[in-house]
């Protein structure tokens, strides 16, 4: 099978949508002809789809989600960018109050079929406002769907389902992942909301992992692996819904679990999980739950602080060890 | 050498000539056994106030301070802090500040009532040792702090001599299934049973089920009902002191159901004719499957019949239907080769097997019953009328 990137896989699903759908349209900051985007996954779609269907906007994230959620409301499936997902914060009332309840609010007369794809994630040094993971807060707004893809092939797949998909829905990617390249068919695909994937199957422990940090429990595993220790990874991909069925399961089958997120530890993504394996595989644990997660300060701008902040695979390691005994 | 009251009072040392006193760990509840030293607010050598607290003590639930009982100083401490102490145990003694320690028999027995530790242990290791119904206490724990992990468990269940097998389900005894397992076993405890088998050649019966086009079922609980008319003490109950005979002939025919095992009755069976006793087992053996039966439909019987020959079983060991006196098995309807005037002829070979309760009834009344219910389904025509 070809290998792309993740910015390609990602470009290739907006083609494809936009080809397929003619209601399918882009907005955001720098996305058209003369940038193609921050990170460059809208390029070229300007020159091919044209300026109408791929709309540069003035910097105002509360005007692009706004437009974005009017958009929808009358029969479009718009798909915004926001530069960086901390600036989502600019957005929050027309994300929370107003996208994420219009559908329930009109008993589903309306609905607002909206896509807002965003990078979070740190390790590219550009410090505490552009460094963020805060999916988190997402999850918490009854409404929304959100999608942390971690490979090109999840990536596009399940943009895909996210354009068609009739809630708004938060598509969180990660800065270090949009050049990280893998396996994507040429014919098309779409994947399910709320079917983790299994990265890597193991026996003796279960790491679960979004965005970025499966690539590094991907590495962690195989420095465990050498020492005889066996490791599952699961990937929920889709973290409203929630694919609990495969996470319990896996739990059920290893015994332990260590969760590892790039958001702050508090209130995180790795909380609601663990949250979950407690209430429905308690009696299959045999080692405390071991969250591995950003400590709960702002990402620092100093190179060595920030990766001293973020997880590495040196931590997943040794949190794998301290369950496995 | 008791300490009745709830109040933590240091006893005299001396009876008469009040000197040195001693601190004894109090009973602060009925129930208390130990308590522990939590802290001591006075060192060895201070001075202490009559009332003033010098140590405080905690029990199950709850801390005390111990107060000193009279001046003087606090000479000797027994219990140091986080020490454990059966009640009256000896704390610490007091004295007069010129007074010398007396010397006191310690006795600073260990405490010898068991303390019910928790056991550290994984939840996974909890459920496996809760499905195998292992006592953790007995297993050594190899995770940290010496908790046990499932792995401990499962070293231990196949360790174990006296293995248990693992729990898949657990049914709750309700409902049929629970009147059923009463009723037999207050039959098997309460009446001696005794099974005899007896072989019936079921040639002219067959005939006589395809002419009349009724079920074997049908015509056995007729011809038991014929048998008993002539058999009275077979259709009876024990109560007391007194074998009560029925002058009814209701029969019950053992049904099996989804719900469980049900016995619908027929009654008057002696007083109805084949095609009328037909139909009527039909329709309660139809309301049986159903759930359908009304209680009038299930009591009364006098008698019991039950079949498994549907099943292949040849012989078994019907268990009586109480407060009835008997019960009769019907097995499989089986080609055998059967000696008949010196020859070897293939017969349609029925066994039935009659329990009785042998407290109303001998062996040879109970056969020559047996023998009379072969004879009539050897000559099945008597049923017709």
């Amino acid at each position: 099978m070809r290998e792309i990137s993740y910015r390609d896989a990602l470009r290739e699903a907006l083609r494809e949508e936009m080809q397929r759908d003619p209601t399918v349209f882009l907005l955001g900051e720098d996305i058209g002809r003369y940038w193609g985007g921050a990170f460059k996954v809208t390029k070229g779609l300007a020159e091919e789809f044209g300026d109408e269907r791929v709309r540069d906007t003035p910097i105002s994230e509360s005007a692009i989600v706004g437009a974005a959620v009017g958009a929808a409301i009358t029969g479009m499936r718009p798909v915004a960018e926001i530069m960086f997902g901390d600036l989502t914060t600019l957005a929050m009332d027309q994300i929370v109050n107003q996208a994420a309840k219009i559908r329930y609010m009109f008993g589903g007369q309306a609905k607002a079929p909206l896509v807002i794809r965003t990078p979070f994630g740190g390790g590219v040094n550009i410090a505490a406002h552009h460094s963020q993971c805060l999916e988190a807060w997402f999850m918490h707004v009854p409404g929304l769907q959100v999608v942390v893809p971690s490979t090109p092939y999840d990536a596009k797949g399940l943009l895909k389902t996210a354009i068609r998909n009739d809630n708004p829905v938060i598509f969180c990617e990660h800065k270090l992942l949009y050049p990280i390249t893998g396996p994507v068919p040429d014919e098309e695909y779409t994947l399910p909301f709320g079917v983790a994937d299994i990265k890597r199957e193991g026996n003796d422990v279960t790491i679960v992992a979004t965005l970025y940090m499966v690539h590094k429990a991907l590495k962690a595993a195989e420095e465990l692996e050498k020492d005889g220790i066996s490791v599952e990874i699961v990937d929920p991909r889709t973290l409203v819904p929630l694919d609990k069925e495969t996470i319990i399961n896996s739990v059920k089958k290893t015994g332990r679990v260590v969760i590892v997120t790039e958001d702050c530890k508090t209130a995180g993504v790795s909380a609601e999980i663990a949250a979950v394996i407690a209430e429905k595989a308690l009696d299959y644990l045999d080692a405390p739950i071991k969250r591995v997660a950003n400590p709960d300060v702002p990402i620092p701008f100093s190179p060595p602080l920030e990766s001293f902040v973020i997880p590495d695979e040196k931590r997943i390691i040794e949190a794998v060890r301290e369950v496995v005994y | 050498m008791r300490n009745a009251s709830l109040k933590p009072l240091g006893k005299s040392f001396t009876e008469g000539v009040r000197m040195a006193v001693k601190i004894v760990m109090p009973r602060l509840s009925l129930t208390m056994k130990t308590g522990s030293v939590v802290r001591w607010y006075k060192r060895e050598g201070e001075e202490v106030r009559k009332g003033e607290p010098i140590v405080e003590v905690l029990t199950e639930k709850v801390t005390y301070d111990i107060e000193a009982p009279e001046p003087g100083i606090l000479r000797k401490i027994y219990a140091k802090e986080g020490d454990e102490v059966p009640v009256n145990g000896l704390l610490a003694v007091i004295t007069k500040p010129d007074e010398p320690l007396p010397e006191i028999e310690v006795e600073m027995e260990k405490p010898k009532v068991e303390i019910k530790e928790r056991i550290p242990a994984s939840p996974a290791a909890k459920r496996l040792a809760r499905e195998y119904g292992m006592d953790l206490s007995q297993i050594a724990g190899t995770g940290p702090g010496g908790r046990i992990v499932e792995a401990d468990v499962r070293r231990y269940i196949e360790e174990k001599l006296e293995y248990k097998p693992k729990i898949r389900e657990v049914i709750p005894l309700t409902g049929v299934r629970k009147i059923s397992a009463e009723r037999v076993a207050k039959s098997a405890r309460e009446a001696p049973h005794c099974t005899l088998c007896m072989e019936v050649d079921m040639t002219e019966a067959s005939k006589f089920k395809e002419s009349l086009g009724v079920s074997f079922t049908d015509i056995i609980v007729k011809a038991v009902a014929y048998a008993l008319k002539e058999h009275r003490i077979m259709n009876s109950t024990l109560e007391g002191n007194k074998i009560k005979v029925f002058d009814e002939i209701n029969i019950g025919v053992a049904t099996a159901t989804p719900q469980g095992l049900v016995v619908p009755v027929v009654k008057n069976a002696d007083k109805k004719s084949l095609p009328e006793l037909s139909a009527e087992i039909k329709a309660l053996v139809k309301k049986a499957r159903e759930g359908k039966l009304e209680h009038s439909d299930v009591s009364g019987g006098t008698f019991t019949v039950t079949n498994l020959g549907m099943y292949g079983v040849e012989v078994f060991t019907p268990i009586i239907n109480p407060p009835e006196a008997a019960i009769l098995g019907v097995g499989k309807i089986i080609q055998k080769p059967v000696v008949e005037e010196n020859q070897v002829k293939i017969k349609p070979m029925m066994t039935f097997s009659l329990s009785f309760d042998h407290r109303i009834v001998d062996g040879a009344p109970a056969a020559q019953f047996l023998a009379k219910i072969k004879e009539i389904l050897e000559n099945p025509s008597i049923l017709k009328d």
